[in-house]
C-alpha cells in the first residue's frame, strides 16, 4: 500500500488533465485535417530520371562506405514510406549508419505505363539504374535492395544481368512462391477471376482496388486502427507516426496493367519464382545464376506476403554466401515502427556493412 | 512508462479476437472466392454497358467519351514510347560517331 496516497492521486489527476488537453487537441487537428504531415523529408537529389522513374540520392556528409545502397520499391504504393517520417526512417537510418543511400521511384503510372511488361523495369529501368548508381557514387558496384516486389525485380535482374555490377543483394518480404500469398492471390489462379477484367479504363489495375484488395486480408484493420487512434489521441510521437503510415495506405498507386497480367500468367498460374526461373524477355532466367551475396529478409507476421511465400530465396539462389533473417514483424513493421528502428534496421545495416567497401 | 489499458479497450481486443478470425477465414472460403468472382464480372459489364450507352449518347452531340479517350492515351503512349526509341538510337550514333 503506498503511504502517501494524496499526492499520488493529484498527480495522477493532472497527468489525465494533459492527456485529455493533447486528446482535445490533436484530435481536433485530426478531425479538421489541419495536420498535413509531410514525409520523405530527408535531403535528396534527383540524380537520373527516365520515363517516370526517378533515381534520388539522398544528401549525407558522413560517408564511410563506398558501396552504395540502391533501394527499389515496390509498384503498388509509394517509394517514400521508405523514409516516412524523421526517427522512422530506412533511408535516414542507412545514411546514419555511413551509407551512401539511392532510391528508385517507380512515379505513378498513367496509360504510358499500362504496356510496360516486367522486362521493362528488369532489363530496362533496373540496369540504367545501376548503372547511373555507379556514374554517380563513382563505386565499382552496388548493394542492391528490394522491398515486397521491387525485391522480386531485384531478384530477375540480377539473375538476367550475369555481369551486373552487383556486390549484395538484399530482398525484404518479397514474395517468391506464390501459392502460399493466400485466398485473394488464389482468386487468381484458379481462373475465378480473368485477370483483364481488373483493369480499369487507362490499362492498369486502379489504385482503389489494390487498396480494397490488402483491407479484405485483414477485414478488421481499419476499425482496430481507428481504436488505436482514439487510444493513443494523447500521445503526439504516435499521432506523427500514424498520420503518415495512414497517408501512405491512403495513396496507393495503380499497378501497370502489363506487369499484372504478366505476373499472374507467370509468378501466380505458373508458380515460376518458385521453381527458380522464369522465362523473361524471350529467354529463361535462373535465380541460381545469381552468386553475389543475399541476405532474405522475412516478417513473420505478414499477412501480406505471408512468411512461406518469402522464405524460398535461400534455396534458390546459387550464391554461397546467402542467408535469411526472420524477424518478428509485419509487412510494414519491417521498415517502420520501433522493432524497425530497434531490431530490423541494424540487422541489416550489420549484414551489408561486412558486406561493403570502406571509403579510402 | 506505459500506462493500463482502458476498460473500452480491453473489451474491444476481446470482442475483435473473437471476430477477426472468422471474418479472415471466410475470406479464404470458396463462397466468398464466388462472390468477389460474381461481382468483378458485374463491375465489368455494368461499365462495359455504362460507357456503351454514353458513348452513343455523347456521340450523338459530336463530343469524345471514355473510349475515345482511351484510344488517345494509348496513341500518345506509342507515340513517346516511339519518340524515346529514336532519341535512343540518335544517342548511340552520336556514341558510335565519336568512338
Amino acid at each position: 500500500m503506498k503511504e502517501f496516497g494524496l499526492p499520488d492521486a493529484i498527480e495522477d489527476l493532472f497527468a489525465e488533465l494533459n492527456r485529455s488537453v493533447a486528446r482535445a487537441r490533436n484530435g481536433f487537428k485530426y478531425f479538421v485535417g489541419a495536420e498535413k504531415i509531410e514525409v520523405g523529408i530527408t535531403p535528396k537529389e534527383t540524380v537520373w530520371s527516365y520515363d517516370k522513374v526517378q533515381l534520388f540520392r539522398y544528401k549525407s556528409d558522413k560517408r564511410l562506405y563506398s558501396t552504395p545502397i540502391v533501394l527499389v520499391m515496390s509498384l503498388i504504393s509509394r517509394s517514400y514510406v521508405l523514409d516516412l517520417r524523421p526517427n522512422k526512417s530506412l533511408v535516414e537510418y542507412l545514411l546514419g549508419r555511413g551509407f551512401d543511400v539511392f532510391l528508385v521511384d517507380w512515379g505513378v503510372p498513367d496509360g504510358f505505363e499500362a504496356s510496360n511488361s516486367l522486362e521493362t523495369y528488369t532489363h530496362d529501368y533496373l540496369a540504367k539504374v545501376v548503372e547511373n548508381a555507379i556514374r554517380v557514387s563513382g563505386a565499382k558496384d552496388v548493394t542492391l535492395y528490394g522491398y515486397c516486389l521491387g525485391g522480386d525485380l531485384a531478384l530477375l535482374y540480377v539473375a538476367s544481368h550475369s555481369d551486373a555490377p552487383i556486390r549484395n543483394l538484399v530482398t525484404m518480404a518479397s514474395p517468391i512462391d506464390f501459392s502460399a500469398m493466400g485466398p485473394l492471390v488464389d482468386l487468381l489462379k484458379v481462373d475465378k477471376i480473368e485477370p483483364q477484367k481488373l483493369l480499369g479504363w487507362d490499362g492498369n489495375v486502379p489504385a482503389d482496388d489494390i487498396a480494397n484488395s490488402f483491407r479484405l486480408l485483414k477485414p478488421t484493420g481499419d476499425i482496430v486502427n481507428r481504436a488505436n487512434l482514439v487510444e493513443n489521441l494523447w500521445d503526439d510521437e504516435f499521432m506523427d507516426g500514424y498520420l503518415a503510415m495512414t497517408r501512405w495506405t491512403g495513396e496507393h498507386i495503380p499497378f501497370p496493367g502489363g506487369v499484372f497480367l504478366q505476373i499472374v500468367d507467370l509468378f501466380i498460374r505458373k508458380n515460376c519464382l518458385a521453381t527458380g526461373s522464369c522465362e523473361l524477355g524471350g529467354e529463361v532466367v535462373s535465380l541460381i545464376s545469381i552468386k553475389c551475396s543475399v541476405l532474405n529478409v522475412v516478417a513473420e507476421k505478414d499477412h501480406i506476403v505471408p512468411i512461406d511465400a518469402a522464405t524460398p530465396v535461400v534455396a534458390l539462389v546459387g550464391s554461397k554466401d546467402a542467408v535469411e533473417l526472420r524477424l518478428p514483424a509485419g509487412h510494414a513493421g519491417l521498415i517502420v515502427g520501433r522493432q524497425a528502428n530497434r531490431v530490423t534496421m541494424p540487422k541489416i545495416a550489420d549484414w551489408i556493412e561486412g558486406r561493403s567497401e570502406l571509403l579510402s | 512508462m506505459s500506462s493500463p489499458k482502458p476498460l473500452w479497450r480491453n473489451v474491444f481486443d476481446l470482442v475483435e479476437k473473437g471476430v477477426a478470425p472468422k471474418l479472415e477465414s471466410m475470406v479464404g472460403m470458396s463462397e466468398f472466392a464466388d462472390l468477389i468472382s460474381v461481382l468483378t464480372k458485374l463491375r465489368y459489364e455494368a461499365n462495359k454497358r455504362f460507357e456503351e450507352t454514353t458513348q452513343n449518347l455523347l456521340h450523338v452531340w459530336n463530343l469524345p467519351a471514355v473510349t475515345d479517350l482511351k484510344k488517345l492515351s494509348e496513341q500518345v503512349s506509342s507515340l513517346e514510347r516511339r519518340i524515346r526509341e529514336l532519341s535512343k538510337s540518335i544517342e548511340d550514333m552520336k556514341e558510335n560517331q565519336a568512338e
